[in-house]
């Protein structure tokens, strides 16, 4: 049987022929020493940094940092911001020198993944950091974010379009508000990048935003990028890492200048000439087409689903449809049993659990758990039919057996 | 005579046995999205045949779907496990009630080399 890829919000697959083609020639072709300008080939990053600027609207191709994924972004994002706020000083070796005091007040949302959570979470173990949490209802509710910018929060930290509901918050308003509040505002865009228009200007000068280049923006694992404001000094997002830049090695410590004080060591650069195929195509057909192709796929998953008795989905509202994303259970079945029988007795890839966002299925009444089906560019209305099917399967044979 | 015969014979009995045999090669830690995994997969040596599935269910009780485009098997042993899987896979799944200690795990590869009249695997896992 033919595989039927229905995790995209995972991870994007199959790869298009434009982005392996660029990782093969990168890995065929003559190494070049790529971001130092003195190579004679393509510069590789050189070509992602600024076909990751045109997609978000960035005038400095420079401010776009290249990272191993979402993870490394959302760290470097969240550290730095906190210090920041904390008073602290960013210093060129990559520590962070706390001035003391209270620790930063930040509002993130249960719809978060661990990707946010968990270096929340330590620096909250730190002391670093008072956590609050956005419910359901006021994830979409910019008033919410006011009423905690009002009360001293200084962090806001939200997902662009949560990957298991679709769920998005109204993100120029929510920046509005923390530019007023001088609050610094973190986007996880790793689910809404290439799904969805995202423009940094529109963020305001002080917001960091995180993409996965692998999901929506169709590049390989492996990589990944920080968007950051015009309104930040670099030593304001200190590296995690310190090491070899290739250029200036005779500074004892890090160069200070976007973006090479955060990209040490030896860049993925078959990653990143992959990831630049993969927003080139994205350019090319449009954030806007693509996503209405993700919606259409997605509304008629969830119509077809409505339609099998022991179903229970949650439905996106309309402006959500384009992440992709259906979160479902269906009664006698285990989410995770579920997503097991689709993929070995049908062969379609789906995910069953918690998707790394421990807070969110509780919130939506799903202690143990859902399946999620997500589609991507390249699924099609067949893909869904046949999910739907198999579904309308399990269903039947768990109401005889019951 | 007769004695040589008889060994040949015992010869092809065993041969067509270990034709037939399903050896488990491991049981394998199964993470899912909880801290402490109830799942452990049995990793066989060849495929699962149906035939393979109905000598399962003889430790518990069998819900099996043939109308799946691989047939899967659901059996419910006492104390509250399952057995999991498609018949055609080299492996299949255990969900335990809750994590289970090395006892659990010794107990339940001896009910499936019962049931399959394989030797006792070697793990604790």
């Amino acid at each position: 049987m033919e595989v039927i890829y229905l995790n995209h919000a995972a991870t994007s697959w199959p790869k298009p022929p434009e982005v392996i083609r660029r990782v093969r020639e990168t890995l065929e072709a003559p190494p070049v020493e790529s971001g130092r300008g003195n190579g004679r080939g393509a510069d590789p990053l050189r070509a992602c940094r600024e076909s990751l600027a045109t997609l978000f609207g960035m005038r400095d191709p420079s401010r776009v940092v290249l990272t191993a994924g979402a993870t490394h972004a959302l760290n470097l994002a969240i550290v730095g911001a906190v210090g920041t706020l904390a008073g602290a000083v960013g210093t060129r070796d990559g520590t962070l020198e706390t001035l003391g005091g209270a620790p930063v007040r930040c509002v993130t949302s249960v719809l978060e993944h661990n990707s946010v959570l968990r270096p929340l979470r330590h620096l909250e173990r730190d002391g670093r950091l008072a956590l609050d949490f956005l419910s359901l209802d006021e994830f979409r509710d910019p008033a919410a974010v006011a009423r905690r910018l009002r009360d001293g929060t200084r962090l806001v930290v939200l997902t662009a379009a949560s990957n298991v509901t679709g769920a998005r918050p109204d993100l120029p308003t929510v920046a509005a508000l923390c530019e007023e509040a001088g609050a610094i505002l973190v986007v996880d865009a790793a689910q809404a990048a290439g799904a969805f228009p995202l423009d940094m200007p529109s963020l305001g000068p002080r917001a960091l935003v995180a993409l996965a280049g692998h999901k929506g923006l169709l590049g390989p694992a492996g990589s990944g990028a920080l968007l950051v404001g015009e309104g930040f000094r670099d030593d304001e997002v200190p590296p995690l890492l310190v090491g070899g830049t290739g250029v200036r090695s005779d500074l004892p410590f890090q160069p200070s200048e976007w973006p090479l004080h955060l990209e040490a060591g030896t860049m993925n650069l078959p990653g990143f000439a992959g990831l630049a195929a993969g927003v080139d195509l994205v350019l090319g057909e449009g954030v806007e087409r693509i996503g209405a192709h993700r919606a259409h796929l997605t509304t008629l998953l969830l119509d077809w689903l409505e339609e099998i008795p022991g179903v229970q989905r949650h439905r996106p509202l309309p402006g959500e449809l384009a992440a992709g994303v259906a979160a479902f259970n269906l009664a006698g079945w285990d989410p995770g049993e579920a997503a097991l029988v689709l993929q070995e007795s049908w062969d379609i890839v789906t995910r069953g659990g918690l998707h790394c966002a421990p807070l969110a299925l509780p919130a939506l009444g799903w202690p143990s758990g859902s399946l999620r089906a997500s589609v991507g560019r390249s699924s099609t209305e067949a893909d869904v039919h046949a999910l739907v099917a198999a579904v309308r399967t399990l269903a039947a044979s768990s109401a005889a057996a019951a | 005579m007769t004695g040589r015969k008889d060994d040949e014979r015992d010869r092809e009995r065993e041969g067509q046995r270990n034709v037939s045999a399903l050896t488990i090669r491991e049981i394998a830690l199964v993470e899912d999205c909880f801290e402490d995994s109830a799942i452990r997969e049995i990793r066989l040596a060849r495929a699962l045949d149906e035939t393979a599935v109905f000598r399962l269910a003889t430790i518990g009780d069998l819900e099996y779907h043939p109308e799946f485009p691989r047939p899967f098997f659901r059996v419910r042993i006492p104390g509250g496990s399952y057995l999991k899987g498609v018949v055609g896979a080299e492996s299949f799944r255990v969900f335990f009630p809750r994590p289970p200690d090395a006892a659990e795990l010794r107990a339940l590869g001896e009910a499936v080399e019962a049931a399959l009249a394989l030797p006792v695997p070697n793990s604790d896992r």
